[in-house]
């Protein structure tokens, strides 16, 4: 007996080890990619943090990469067969994935894991659908609404409790705290840039509010100047600079130029908040978006999560957990990051006004979210018909010249339609 | 192996006889120095010639990375001619080019004259003068952004404390291209005075030395010797900074965006945001394709006027 006890332990040691390491073994790690940094990244980084704490069979092991490297990264993976399991991204990129092949539909996966999608917003929800498909579980939703200088309010005697609601008292407010040097806009009253995102998600926000559409229902036809909502638009934002000298064309960095007080009335988006929250100096208020045009409505950028097509189906399963937990807890993430949520049960939430970003920072954003559109066409290239466009995009293309004063609006705009039916056509060739 | 073993019937000490004996032009071909180049070789035409060759293949195809490339044979190269946004990157990348290469060879031949003859600071005028090719193009142009910002920038508060306006240098059309062209200079600068630098410690005394006992003034001595000595160095330059000026791209992206109105949009950010952020990358081979092809313009332009060059 004596002699078997060494050997009895040993036996017990390994069994032990075995039994450890298939324990091991059934504990899966999720790769999820994604492209929020500063305090997004914080904050997102964070919840997923919380995710791996609460879970020991699933952990979420995440990278964060820029945001113009991290489709091509995708793609990448795509192409050589091993690509994360969960991405956070836009329509634009999902449903191009998914014509690849890349992506699961969340539809029926959803409804198996007791996710409640009567819980979401439908607009919302209609967005992040794709030939009848629910790809992207959307997290949250950031819409563009007014920051104002309050110290600039102040000074010009402007009642910061009745904001601009319309045009003529967005015109009033803006002329009021513009500072100029003879003809020279010195301090913008309305903060624009000479060309780039801001002019044309101004002129974005005012064409919808007047009435513009961009494409047709079946994605195949340019609708957009069907009507002369554009064009009044685009005089509206022109007439900013050259008419009213509420707007320089010399702010080339439009975040800075607000922090730094050298604009008052600012159209971005909830991402800001916690950046210009901690600017020494720098007191705001926010607003929602005037109506200018017939309607309300509001810029909206949507993002959400993915679920890539995996061999191993037991790790499609763990994904699914993932999304759904990180849905079902994404109060933390519309409270301290940014963007408003899409899921009336965090909405009708009492914490939700009492956690995080103070209420009166986030409660123009959260009033937005009705009515607001889509910047992002949820199509392969919806990307090129988003107003949120500088450089070489479409909208940037044709209407930067026209901010720059060397291209009439007409021109702009024929240009733009042009431009937007030859992707058209070229898509629709495929 | 087996030595003297059979290889498909013939001898290998009778192979490796017949490739020693091996002539070409009536030399012997000596395989040890091909053996040695072979890696280089190897990763030469796997990493720059294959590529070149798939990229002409995708120039005619839709591909987007993860499917198949799909053959659309002349399309791409037909829409190059329907987009008028290809003559506005070609223009604004020429003028760029038009502004930095003669900016920077006069600006890096004066620093390289000045250290040259050890005037006063010579010394620390080339540590600054080089300095900025130490920093990465991405700081450098974040760094101008602030300074050539009109409200708040540097530049224009000195400016404005002389009593002269401030100048939009990045917002205005006027002035974008030139303010990029300026910055391209001052970080390029350095790198090319320290080859000049070489270039006339190169110059003989003995001839600079003749011509002042000839009665030849510092100017004349500068036209005649001087430049004409430092022209292989001079046409080196030329060449490194038109095709560094076809390739701008990192001041473009950071301090502009391209704007304003498009006028300071470049071939290659046009390139970049067709094939990465678009994944068109038929349409961009077509594009790299027509930069590789004005390149080789420029290359065989210079060729033309200066002839072989020795180095």
């Amino acid at each position: 007996m004596k002699r078997n006890i060494p050997l009895v332990l040993m036996l017990g040691l390994m069994i032990g080890i075995i039994g450890a390491q298939n324990l091991s073994a059934e504990k899966i790690t999720l790769q999820l990619w994604h492209h929020l940094t500063a305090s997004d990244g914080e904050v997102f980084n964070a919840l997923l943090d919380k995710f791996n704490a609460t879970h020991t069979d699933i952990q979420i092991e995440y990278r964060t990469m820029p945001d113009e490297e991290l489709p091509t990264k995708i793609a990448a993976a795509i192409a050589t067969g091993d690509p994360p399991d969960i991405g956070f991204r836009m329509m634009s990129d999902i449903t191009r994935w998914y014509n690849d092949g890349a992506i699961v539909p969340l539809d029926d996966l959803m409804k198996a894991a007791r996710l409640n999608l009567k819980d979401f917003i439908p607009d919302y929800l209609a967005t992040s659908t794709y030939q009848g498909k629910l790809l992207m579980l959307p997290m949250d939703v950031s819409p563009h609404a007014m920051l104002i200088n309050v110290k600039h309010a102040k000074e010009a005697g402007l009642d910061i409790t009745k904001p601009p609601t319309d045009s003529a008292s967005l015109l009033k407010w803006a002329k009021a705290m513009t500072k100029s040097n003879g003809n020279q806009v010195t301090r913008s009253g309305l903060l624009l840039t000479g060309s780039g995102v801001a002019p044309n998600v101004l002129f974005g926000i005012l064409a919808q509010e007047m009435g513009a559409k961009r494409i047709s229902d079946d994605l195949k036809t340019v609708t957009f100047l069907d009507n002369d909502a554009p064009k009044r638009a685009a005089q509206w934002v022109l007439d900013a600079f050259d008419k009213w000298h509420v707007s320089s064309r010399d702010v080339s960095d439009r975040y800075k130029s607000f922090g730094q007080g050298v604009g008052s009335i600012f159209f971005t988006g909830p991402w800001t908040l916690n950046g210009y929250i901690n600017t020494n100096g720098l007191e705001f208020m926010t607003a929602k978006n005037p109506i200018v045009g017939a309607k309300f409505t509001s810029l909206v950028d949507l993002a959400g999560l993915c679920i890539f097509k995996q061999s191993d189906e037991k790790r499609t399963k763990a994904a699914v957990e993932a999304v759904k937990w990180l849905s079902d807890n994404s109060m933390f993430w519309v409270t301290k990051g940014r963007g408003v949520p899409l899921r009336q049960s965090i909405l009708d939430n009492a914490e939700y006004k009492n956690t995080g970003i103070p209420w009166k920072y986030r409660q123009a954003f959260s009033n937005s979210i009705k009515g607001g559109f889509s910047d992002e066409i949820p199509f392969p290239i919806g990307g090129e018909f988003s107003y949120y466009a500088s450089g070489d995009m479409p909208v940037a293309k044709a209407m930067d010249p026209v901010w720059a004063g060397t291209r009439s609006i007409e021109d702009g705009l024929a240009e733009l339609a042009k431009d937007w039916q030859r992707i058209l056509d070229r898509e629709n060739e495929k | 192996m087996k030595l003297g073993g059979p290889i498909e019937g013939k001898s290998v000490v009778g192979l490796s006889g017949r490739l020693r004996r091996l002539r070409y032009k009536g030399s012997l071909i000596d395989w040890a120095a091909y053996l040695f180049v072979g890696p280089y070789l190897l990763l030469f035409l796997s990493m720059k010639l294959a590529p070149i060759f798939f990229g002409i293949f995708v120039s005619f195809t839709n591909w987007s990375i993860v499917r198949a490339p799909k053959w659309i044979g002349l399309k791409n190269y037909i829409r190059v001619f329907t987009d008028a946004w290809v003559g506005q990157v070609w223009t604004n990348t020429m003028l760029i080019a038009l502004l930095v290469v003669p900016g920077t060879v006069v600006v890096s031949l004066l620093f390289a004259l000045y250290v040259n003859r050890r005037w006063l600071l010579s010394n620390t005028v080339r540590t600054f003068v080089f300095a900025p090719k130490a920093v990465a193009i991405t700081v450098t142009s974040m760094i101008w952004v602030w300074i050539l910002d009109k409200e708040k920038g540097i530049l224009n508060i000195l400016l404005s404390s002389l009593g002269l306006p401030k100048v939009g240098w990045l917002t205005s059309i006027s002035w974008v291209i030139p303010s990029i062209a300026a910055v391209t200079v001052w970080w390029g600068v350095g790198y090319y005075m320290v080859i000049l630098i070489a270039g006339l410690q190169d110059i003989p005394e003995e001839l600079v030395d003749a011509a002042h006992l000839d009665g030849a003034s510092d100017r004349q001595v500068f036209w005649n010797i001087t430049l004409p000595m430092l022209r292989p160095a001079l046409i080196l330059i030329i060449t490194l900074e038109i095709i560094a000026s076809l390739r701008i791209f990192g001041q473009v992206q950071l301090m502009t965006a391209g704007g304003p109105g498009g006028r300071s949009a470049t071939i290659v950010s046009y390139i970049y945001s067709t094939g990465f952020q678009r994944f068109d990358l038929g349409y961009a081979a077509v594009l790299s394709l027509l930069l590789f092809l004005t390149t080789m313009v420029f290359s065989w332009v210079r060729f033309k006027i200066y002839g072989d060059v020795d180095y």
